[in-house]
Formats: C-alpha cells, structure tokens, sequence
C-alpha cells in the first residue's frame, strides 16, 4: 500500500461521518411477529431432518447443486441428441469410407453386405479388417471359403 | 404456531436468556437437545439474522440464509469444543453463509448480462421491508456501482462493522488489500454522492 493511499486512508472516517447510516435509521425492516414464529419454522427444518425427510425449503447452496446437476443432465441430453443427428452419421460415413477400401484393396471380391454383417456382430473395426484371421472369416460365412483358399489373404 | 412446527412445553424467558453453557449441556443430552436448541435460536436468532441482513441486504434472502444457518449450527453444535466464544462461532458460520450466497448468486447471475450491483440494488428496491429514503437509495446505488470486491469489502465493514482482521480469514485477502479496497470504495461513494447533490 503506498504512502499516499496510507494518508488517505487517515481521512476516511471524516468521510464515512458524511455517508448515511441506513441501519441506525431503521431503514430496514422485517415482516411483523417473524422473531416470534421463526423458532418453530427452524424447529420444523430441523425435526424433518432429523426424521430423514427431505426438507422443504432445500438449503441455499443444496438447491444451486441440484440446478448445476440439472443444468449438466439438459446438457448431456443434448449432446447426445446432436450426437445422435450429426455424429453416428458421421462415424456412419467414415465406416463406409473404410469398408470400400478394404473391399478396393483385396485381392477378392466380397459381398459387402456381409462384411458388414460380420463387422457389426464381431465389432470388428473397418481398419482391422485386413488383420482378421481366415478362420474367423470362414466361420462367419463359409461361403467366402473359395475366396480364402483360392487367393493368398490369409493373414 | 405455524403448521407443522415442533410444540414445545417450555417456557423461554427472552429477558433473561439461559447461559451458553447451560444451553450446551442440554444439547448434548437427547432427551432435551430439541428445547436447548430453541432457547438457542431465541437467544441469538436476531443478533445473527442482522448480520446476516447486512450482506444480503433483502429480508427474503436473509431469512433463507438465517435458516440454513441454524440447520448448519444444529449439525455442527456437537462438534463445537468450545474454543471460540459461542456467538463468535456461530457469527462466522452466518457470516460464511451469506457470503456464500452472494457468491451463488453471482453464479446465478452470471448469464443473463446484468451486473452483480443492478441485480442488488433492484432487489432492494423491490424488497417490501425496505424503507430507505432517497439519501440511502443514493448510498446503495453508489454501493451498486463498485467492483465486485470492493462492494462485498465495504458492505461488511460499513455495514456490518467487521474487524479486517476477521474479513481477512472470511474473504482470503490480505488486510493490506482489504484497507485499500475500502479507501477506494468509500472514496468513489462520497464523490458519486457528492456528484449527485
């Protein structure tokens, strides 16, 4: 703190001697017999409590976490329903994106269908196709037998 | 009474309150903690709700803060060893709380662009229990337009007549800091006041 702020400060209660007093001029007030009826309002919060009933009136700071809690639930909600609209089928697209070059570098044809099908149930990922072992293939479908045994993908 | 409130059979005499030790040694017994702890609330339930009051400025606020106050200081009284003087513990918890919800209340505010002093100050204005005459309405709208520090600092010494050593361990300021801030605060109210005139 500077010096001269430190002086300054020395003059402050001749200015605080000018500011109004609003609480020595009764300016504030409370609602008639509240003194009188806010033991038994307490003892009630406090009885219930004790009881394990949830209170009435949460307390200040509880109410705001349930509202942060609430205000984080609406924002998940959401983002899953983005998710739902914009990011599967996005991932959708990536998915096929792979498969078609899975199907484009293989040296045979699939039925992309089923490759599909053998992804999905196996939750095998598109760019891990390549590594699957002929055994897994021929077991998803052996009609891909002739494929595998005629060329040379088994990995 | 007001529905649903504990009847209680005893006769609490506010002149000539029971001591705090007394009231302690009842509270620890099951069978009378209940009646300990309504002498205890009648005792000191208007002391702390003008603490309270001058924080938090509108009665409907004050009151929530009075309330969880008294919940806070029910589940806490078994742990209190005695210290601290009674009030002087209970005075923080009050004092803790309504800081609290200032802070909560800023929280709240947050998004809807509209500063922490105009919320105050429309609040007051619209607050029934609050009959400031148009010198006071000049001093809380003076108040208003102080940085957020500098508002919570002037409200508790001006208003509250807290020590800043006490301010310095409620607000986590250095009472270095906590003096400047006042310096600038009652400073910029007398010239905005004076400005008004």
């Amino acid at each position: 703190m500077s010096n001269e702020i430190g002086g300054e400060m020395q003059s402050n209660n001749k200015h605080i001697t000018e500011l109004p007093k609003p609480w020595k001029d009764h300016s504030f007030r409370v609602p008639e017999d509240y003194f009188d009826h806010l033991p038994d309002r307490i003892m009630q919060h406090i009885t219930m409590e004790q009881d394990g009933v949830k209170s009435i009136r949460r307390p200040v700071i509880r109410r705001w976490i349930i509202r942060v809690s609430s205000a984080a639930a609406i924002l998940l909600l959401g983002w899953l329903g983005v998710r739902s609209f914009y990011w599967l089928p996005h991932q959708e697209q990536l998915f096929q994106q792979e498969l078609a070059m899975f199907i484009d570098a293989s040296p045979v044809e699939w039925n992309e269908a089923s490759l599909v099908d053998y992804a999905v149930e196996q939750e095998v990922e598109t760019t891990t196709l390549f590594e699957e072992s002929s055994i897994n293939l021929m077991e998803y479908n052996p009609d891909w037998d002739v494929y595998l045994n005629a060329e040379s993908i088994i990995y | 009474m007001i529905p649903g409130a504990v009847k209680t059979d005893i006769n609490i005499d506010v002149m000539n309150p029971v001591a705090d030790a007394d009231i302690l040694k009842d509270f620890r017994n099951p069978e009378k903690s209940q009646d300990a702890f309504r002498q205890l609330v009648v005792k000191y339930q208007e002391r702390l709700y003008w603490v309270i009051r001058k924080i938090v400025l509108v009665h409907e606020d004050a009151d929530d803060v009075l309330q969880d106050t008294m919940i806070k200081i029910w589940k806490g009284l078994t742990r209190f060893r005695g210290d601290a003087e009674l009030y002087t513990w209970m005075y923080r918890i009050a004092v803790n709380e309504a800081i609290s919800f200032n802070r909560y209340n800023k929280l709240r505010n947050a998004g809807n662009n509209r500063d922490a002093g105009d919320i105050m100050i429309s609040k007051l204005q619209a607050d029934p229990y609050y009959d400031g005459n148009e010198v006071q309405d000049k001093l809380f709208q003076a108040v208003s337009q102080l940085p957020e520090k500098q508002r919570e600092v002037f409200k508790l010494r001006y208003f509250s007549g807290m020590k800043y050593e006490e301010m310095s361990r409620v607000l986590h300021t250095s009472e270095g800091a906590l003096k400047a801030s006042y310096h600038h605060a009652v400073k910029k109210i007398k010239a905005q006041l004076t400005d008004n005139d």
